[in-house]
């Protein structure tokens, strides 16, 4: 039969807390290849709906003021001189202007922000919840999120008001009046902002993993009266630690002297005993795994409903549909199809991971799990394993190694890949619910295989590398609202970017809500209804009945709806750039979500960047 | 007897320099934010400028100079007629490479040092890192601020700003320099120091051209200025040109007691006395130009050139 | 006017407007040696007046300060968006940001006291139940506790979040689907117990239970304890409202606050809930034989508090019974100022009544239709009669005031006897005095133990043992429901009659008749209604459906009558709506009996 290797779990924990990660993936990332393909096309359609826009909307502008072929000829004429300039951008002269902004910046004493952030972390100790289950993944999304806000509001101070004060201080007089492209004073300015912004959450990226390596290290003493012999490990012995940090461990310890501890609050410790018989002490080392980055492979999740048919999974009535469930005693059950199962892969055997949501219709045994079980199975043949039986354990992960080999009850030796993969590789594991009018629930990303681990602190400067490029949309569109507002507007234009940039999504959602009032979920209609109901203290279901007001009231709105649907679809969508998840639950951040962030990031840059030339080039610097 | 009248400058021949400034019907009309005309700034100016010579803008406040340099520079487009330097449209910005222009007060970094400013200036020029360093250290020299070179320039009085400014106008050895009001902020010897150097360019065989109120400054440098007022041109031609006065006589006398003050003027009219000084006397700028503003006043319009105007 | 003078205008506007400000915000100051004292400014007084000062309301932290001031006032709009997050990750099931969250609404407003009660029982209750593993599930009650009490760190005298600390630690714990795991847990739960001692007086002696350890149920009682306390020391920091003033001052806040006779109830109840878990869990030592008696005393001094009444009267539930005692009195001595009158107007009364109503009286009660029985009680109602109609009566004048006198006094007690009745209602006060009696007694302790150990038997497969013990049971019932009749009526027979089915399942087992002489006939008929009659039964037709029973989880001791469910009286209204999805029946209400 199979032979279960448990991880480092000595005994179910007793009144402590569990705390083993699991990540919630609303939605698999696709390979950035493929994100590139689909992407890239519906990215250029929308560059040349908004290259064309945007040539229309210059054409009518000048065509206003100078009649319609004159205009025709100007806006063509500054398009053309617009692509032609673009060839002459001369680095060097890039390089002096980011440096003048560089500069700028320093002697602005941005290196305050600096300060306020460490304060920050000093003080953090206070604000974090000291009795966290995951203290891990407190620290580190807290660090990252804090960094994440202090760092785009930095940059959006420093972004907004440098253009503007050129122009309104005349300085930029003596600048464009040498042959500098107002490309180069976009790009400097957005490539000189960058580097000190780039400087900063440098340094506030080593002094935060510092904060989050020095906030998580602790140590626990051993108590050698609580040292008894092991039943478990002959000749071994087994004990607890004593608690630090609200928790303790508990270990075993063979016959070397060597150990392990339990996995508590996501790490374990090394013990070691020195000493022999009435002398033996017992040293915990410090904590493991505690900051991690595994590599999960997820694969492709189906539901069978329980006459055994491929059907949608059950809705046990939550609001968060994450995860599907499915009965147990009955053939329904969840599969996974993973893919590249080859003993090149996994010489030895397979190890699994995964998390269930239990939903009871009866108490059962209120001190057992339920049981389940995990069955392997051939993709296209009738080939399947002997169940293997576990009880679930909620809200935590579980594991189980599958070797390579193992005997079957008629004695008969098999190897799983030859049994139960094809030649492709691919590999089915189905998840049964062994207790009749039981549930599980469970969502593709609930489980994986694990392929390995990366280094953590590289993982953590992904983590900060969303926030670099957050940080360059931001000075991007800083400048670009800079080069034809005023520094207070241009600072409230961006900020309003970028927190409909947080938003982009529920705006949508709204805007669609206003438009099509019947067929969405929110009610209460767009802003000046609501306001009239918010005053009238009307509930957001009965309908607003104000004769033909109401008519003229719903219209506005929806013009007003139209406006910011379109803003949202134009500003970069920033919660997107979130990877706090991904650092925090401590999995690895995989290639394809950077790599997407930072192609979006890039061409958002790039558009932002254009629009910044055109817009400045296109003012009068003097007026 | 009469001195000999300075005819004016052939002008306009086919064998005349190259015309490195023209403007052509050049107007330009402020809007503001509803794109309702607020100040008809410059109307129609048409100018000509050749290489080499110190050509003047001169008005009052508020009379179109400014606009103009700015027009030229591209720092505002035209409402309508062109401006063309070096033969080319105003707003190409690659005719920068050949321009040096110091704005009306010296517009600078504060936070940098001279220096520093000066490489910031010298960056932005197609030029070889050598010869940006070469000229940063000669014309800090020319300049005379080498003593203060490593100070920031928010510690500067106005006459070293303004002298900081010149020098960036002139980092990458324009062949025209625009100056606007060059001498406010100067000290009398500074001032003196500034015409001499816009002497010295022109001799480099640079062209100048310079808008000021200050009109002293400009009648001992300029060679041909333009009067705007109120966005018009009212008078353009050779300095000297413009300032003869005929029919006048002027006598310049000293080491007289009052008694042959008395008798001079006796001699005079009975031709007694030892005649010292008679010339045709030049009037000053300044009433040549009171007498265009209270014209101009009486009678709208451009002025009705006299003789010299080509 | 220029710009200048308009300035002028403003500074001097932004004067006259700070010169109240100041005068009323003028701070105290402490006595003097020469004895003098400044009172302040009036809102310094009015601080002082209602304990709003914040070092008056509990601990001030460092940590909360320091974010309220980097908030610069919109604190109440962080505290806004904090929820809405809080909301969200509970829904996400994130747990562990959930409480981060929660951390950082109290740091912000801490003496936002529904705030801690909303979040406290949000995580004991429906976080808790998210759960499927019982440890965790305790852990999680463990934490909305510890919240709790966290609370009462800022808010010290606070008796709302005193009182909800100790019904968690009394109905979550031990009331629960899975109390029997979680009581097992808090008794062993050193970490937890160290915690607690910081808090309650005296922890190791008050609060402990069988096997000598701490017990649920006795610290829920330690801390109902330092509840009422507080409000009777009258240091109960309401902001600045006592118990009951903010019940009559803000009706809408109803809800919020406790009535006082169940606020009162509370230590009492802890008791009787200790004593009855004793048993339940077939603990019959000396613990469980003082603890009866030590709830039933605590009972009685609470039938001897004084309790204000919603008209502002005070009462004390064990004077119903006096009071009656004294109408009776006083109804007979207003019938002997003038012998024959009482009967005089009675007659006349009569005689007033319908050819109707005569005939509703005069119908035997099992005749009546409903019409009638209307006239009836109406007719009844005008035969009554009342003081105030002898007084009426009565012609001399010196009689006739002493009459009065004696009439309002009898209205006076009755009042007060209504409310009495109306209150021990609420509290089911003489059920529970009852009980504590019953349970004192050796009838009881002998039909518990002796039944505890038949259903063991039985269990266990000893049958003739089992029997003998039911019989010994049976025995001791007869007596109980033989000197307390009243105790039929009550819910808590049905364990008895479920004993009943058991042994009639035995019987079966043992090829055994019923007993034709069933000592608790009367019991099983009161409240089966003759459906289940197993002495009649000839042949053996043992009740098979009730095989099942054994299935069904540990079989209880048939403890005497549960309750009323405390549980379901309170004014825990205010306790989450939105309780998850899952069904368990405990996510909202307080646990029911299991």
């Amino acid at each position: 039969m199979f032979r279960r290797v448990k991880l480092a779990r000595a005994e179910e924990p007793r009144s402590q807390p569990i705390s083993e990660n699991f990540m919630v993936v609303e939605e698999l990332p696709l390979p950035f290849s493929e994100w590139l393909v689909q992407s890239s096309r519906y990215g250029l359609a929308a560059v040349a709906v908004f290259l064309i826009g945007s040539l229309f909307f210059s054409y009518l502008v000048t065509a206003f003021r100078y009649g319609a072929s004159e205009g025709f000829y100007l806006t063509a004429k500054v398009m053309f001189r617009g692509v032609g300039e673009f060839f002459q951008i001369s680095p060097r002269r890039i390089i002096a202007m980011a440096g003048l902004a560089f500069k700028e910046a320093v002697r602005r004493r941005v290196l305050v922000s600096f300060a306020v952030f460490i304060a920050i972390l000093l003080f953090a100790g206070w604000f974090l919840d000291t009795e966290s289950t995951q203290p891990g993944q407190l620290y580190i999304s807290f660090v990252l999120t804090s960094t994440n806000f202090l760092v785009l509001a930095l940059v959006l101070l420093l972004s907004v008001f440098s253009l503007p004060t050129d122009i309104k201080q005349k300085t930029i007089y003596t600048v464009v009046t040498k042959p500098v492209r107002a490309w180069e004073v976009v790009l400097g300015r957005i490539t000189g902002f960058c580097a000190i912004g780039t400087l900063i959450l440098l340094a506030m990226g080593v002094f935060s993993y510092w904060f989050v390596v020095r906030g998580l290290a602790h140590n626990h003493v051993v108590n050698t009266d609580d040292i008894r012999p092991s039943e478990l490990i002959e000749g071994g012995v087994e004990g607890a630690t004593l608690k630090n940090r609200n928790h303790f461990h508990s270990f075993p310890v063979d016959t070397n002297g060597q150990g392990k501890t339990d996995m508590r609050m996501g790490h374990w410790h090394e013990v070691g005993r020195q000493g022999e018989g009435e002398n033996a002490s017992y040293q915990v080392g410090r904590a493991r795994d505690g900051l991690a980055a595994r590599i999960p492979e997820y694969g492709k999740l189906r539901f069978l409903d329980r006459t055994g048919a491929l059907a949608e999974p059950i809705s046990v009535g939550y609001e968060w549909t994450y995860r599907g469930y499915f009965e147990g005693g009955t053939l329904a059950a969840a599969i996974w199809r993973l893919e590249g199962i080859t003993p090149e892969n996994f010489p030895d055997g397979l190890e699994i991971f995964w998390s269930i949501s239990v939903f009871r219709t009866h108490k059962g045994d209120i001190e057992k799990g339920v049981s389940g079980s995990w069955t392997l199975a051939h993709p296209e043949n009738d080939n399947q394993s002997p169940p293997i039986p576990f009880e679930s354990k909620e809200f935590s992960l579980d594991s189980l190694y599958i070797e390579r080999e193992f005997e079957l009850a008629t004695g008969e030796t098999i190897d799983i890949f030859k049994e139960y993969a094809d030649d492709k590789g691919r590999m089915d594991f189905i998840l049964r619910c062994d207790d009749r009018g039981q549930y599980f629930g469970v969502a593709q990303a609930d489980f994986y295989q694990h392929v390995g681990d990366r280094n953590f602190a590289w993982n953590f400067a992904k983590g900060y590398l969303s926030i670099w490029i957050q940080m360059t949309l931001v000075i991007g569109m800083g400048v670009m609202f800079s080069t034809f507002l005023s520094a207070p507007v241009a600072l409230l234009a961006t900020l309003g970017s970028v927190v409909m940039g947080f938003f982009t999504s529920h705006v949508k959602e709204l805007a669609l809500s206003v438009f099509n009032p019947e067929n969405s979920t929110i009610d209460g209609g767009g802003p000046i209804e609501s306001l009239i109901r918010l005053v009238n203290q009307m509930n957001v279901s009965v309908d607003l009945d104000l004769g033909f007001a109401t008519a003229v009231i719903q219209a506005l709105d929806a013009v007003i709806m139209a406006f910011m649907w379109a803003v949202a679809v134009m500003v970069p969508d920033f919660s997107r750039f979130d990877m706090v998840g991904y650092v925090a639950e401590g999995f690895n951040v995989p290639a394809d979500v950077w790599c997407q962030q930072l192609v979006v990031g890039l061409a958002y840059s790039f558009v932002v960047t254009c629009l910044g030339y055109f817009l400045l080039r296109t003012r009068e610097i003097a007026a | 007897m009469e001195q000999a009248v300075i005819e004016p400058a052939g002008e306009g021949s086919a064998t005349s320099p190259e015309v490195v400034i023209e403007t052509r019907n050049l107007t330009k009309i402020y809007r503001d934010f509803w794109g309702r005309q607020k100040v008809h700034a410059l109307k129609a100016l048409d100018l000509e400028v050749r290489q080499g010579e110190i050509f003047g803008l001169l008005g009052p406040n508020g009379s179109g100079k400014t606009t103009t340099i700015k027009l030229l520079l591209g720092l505002l487009f035209p409402t309508s007629g062109q401006a063309l330097v070096f033969g080319r449209d105003a707003s190409e910005v690659n005719k920068n490479e050949r321009i040096g222009y110091l704005p009306e007060e010296s517009y600078l970094y504060r936070f940098l040092n001279a220096e520093e400013t000066l490489d910031f200036y010298g960056r932005l020029f197609t030029m070889a890192p050598e010869t940006r360093r070469q000229r940063v250290e000669s014309l800090i020299e020319l300049v005379k601020l080498g003593w203060a070179r490593k100070r920031q320039l928010k510690e500067y009085s106005k006459g070293m700003a303004r002298r900081i400014g010149l020098a960036q106008a002139l980092i990458n050895d324009p062949e025209l320099i625009l100056l606007d009001e060059p001498t406010t902020g100067l000290d009398p010897i500074g001032t003196r120091e500034m015409k001499d150097l816009i002497l010295q360019l022109r001799d480099e065989g640079k062209t100048v051209i310079l808008c000021s109120h200050l009109l002293a400054d400009v009648q001992d440098v300029c060679d041909r200025i333009a009067i705007l007022y109120q966005g018009e041109l009212k008078e353009l031609g050779r300095v000297d040109a413009l300032l003869k006065v005929r029919d006048v006589t002027q006598v310049q006398a000293s080491g007289l007691s009052d008694q042959a003050k008395q008798e001079i003027r006796e001699v005079i009219e009975k031709h007694g006395g030892k005649l010292q000084m008679m010339d045709n006397p030049t009037s000053t700028l300044e009433e040549l130009f009171l007498n265009i503003v209270q014209e101009s006043e009486a009678r709208p319009g451009r002025r009705a050139t006299k003789s010299t105007d080509q | 006017m220029n710009s200048f003078q308009w300035k002028v205008l403003y500074i001097a506007l932004m004067a006259v407007l700070l010169l109240p400000i100041s005068y009323i915000s003028r701070p105290s100051t402490p006595p003097r040696k020469d004895g003098e004292s400044n009172p302040g400014g009036l809102l310094a007084q009015k601080r002082a007046q209602y304990n709003l000062a914040q070092a008056n309301l509990g601990e001030i932290d460092p940590a909360s300060e320091t974010m309220k001031l980097a908030l610069l006032g919109m604190r109440g709009v962080a505290a806004n968006i904090l929820w809405t997050k809080a909301n969200h990750y509970k829904k996400t099931e994130d747990w562990p940001k959930m409480m981060a969250t929660l951390e950082q609404i109290t740091n912000l407003q801490p003496n936002f006291i529904s705030v801690w009660q909303f979040q406290g029982w949000n995580v004991s209750y429906n976080v808790s139940v998210e759960f499927d593993n019982y440890l965790h599930r305790y852990f999680w009650v463990k934490r909305g506790i510890r919240f709790l009490i966290e609370g009462t760190r800022y808010n010290r005298d606070e008796p709302r979040l005193l009182w909800d600390v100790a019904w968690f630690f009394g109905q979550k714990i031990g009331r629960a689907d899975e109390h029997k795991q979680f009581r097992e847990e808090f008794r062993k739960d050193e970490d937890f117990h160290d915690f607690i001692r910081d808090h309650v007086i005296d922890f190791d002696n008050k609060s402990i239970g069988p096997f000598n350890k701490p017990d649920n149920w006795r610290v829920s009682h330690q801390w109902y304890l330092i509840a009422q306390e507080t409000v009777d020391s009258g240091r109960a920091n309401m902001r600045g409202r006592s118990l009951q003033s903010m019940i009559e001052e803000k009706p809408h806040e109803r809800n919020k606050g406790k009535s006082p006779v169940l606020f009162h109830s509370g230590p009492g109840m802890a008791l009787i809930n200790y004593s009855a878990a004793l048993a339940d869990e077939g603990i019959f030592d000396e613990f469980s034989e003082s603890a009866w008696a030590e709830a039933g005393a605590v009972w009685q001094s609470f039938g001897n508090r004084e309790i204000r009444t919603s008209r502002d009267f005070y009462i004390r539930l064990n004077e119903e019974e006096a009071l009656e005692a004294e109408v009776i009195e006083l109804t007979q001595q207003l019938g002997t100022l003038q012998p024959g009158l009482m009967e005089e107007i009675k007659l006349k009364k009569q005689q007033s009544l319908s050819e109707e109503m005569i005939l509703a009286l005069e119908t035997p009660v099992d005749q009546v239709t409903e019409e009638q029985a209307q006239l009836h009680a109406e007719a009844a109602r005008l035969l009554m009669v009342s003081p105030a109609d002898i007084v009426e009566q009565i012609k001399d004048d010196a009689t006739r005031s002493k009459a009065r006198w004696l009439a309002e006094t009898i209205n006076d007690k009755m009042t007060h006897a209504t409310f009495v009745k109306q209150y021990r209602n609420i509290v089911n006060f003489d059920y529970w005095r009852t009980r504590c009696t019953v349970e004192q007694s050796e009838d009881s302790n002998q039909a518990k133990k002796h039944l505890y150990q038949a259903d063991n038997d039985h269990r266990e497969g000893r049958l003739l043992q089992a029997q003998r013990n039911y019989e010994i049971a049976w025995d001791a019932w007869a007596n109980i429901y033989d000197k307390y009749p009243q105790l039929q009526e009550d819910v808590g027979t049905e364990d008895v009659v479920s004993a009943v089915k058991r042994y009639d399942n035995l019987l079966g087992q043992l090829d055994q008749e019923f007993p034709a002489d069933f000592k608790l006939k009367r019991v099983v008929d009161f409240h089966e209604r003759g459906r289940y009659r197993p002495w009649e039964e000839t042949g053996h037709t043992h009740s098979s459906d009730h095989s099942s029973s054994s299935s069904e989880g540990p079989v209880l001791t048939p403890s005497l009558p549960v309750a009323p469910d405390e549980g379901t009286e309170q004014g825990k209204q205010e306790a989450p709506e939105d309780t998850g999805n899952k069904s368990s029946a405990d996510t909202a209400i307080p646990a029911t009996d299991g």
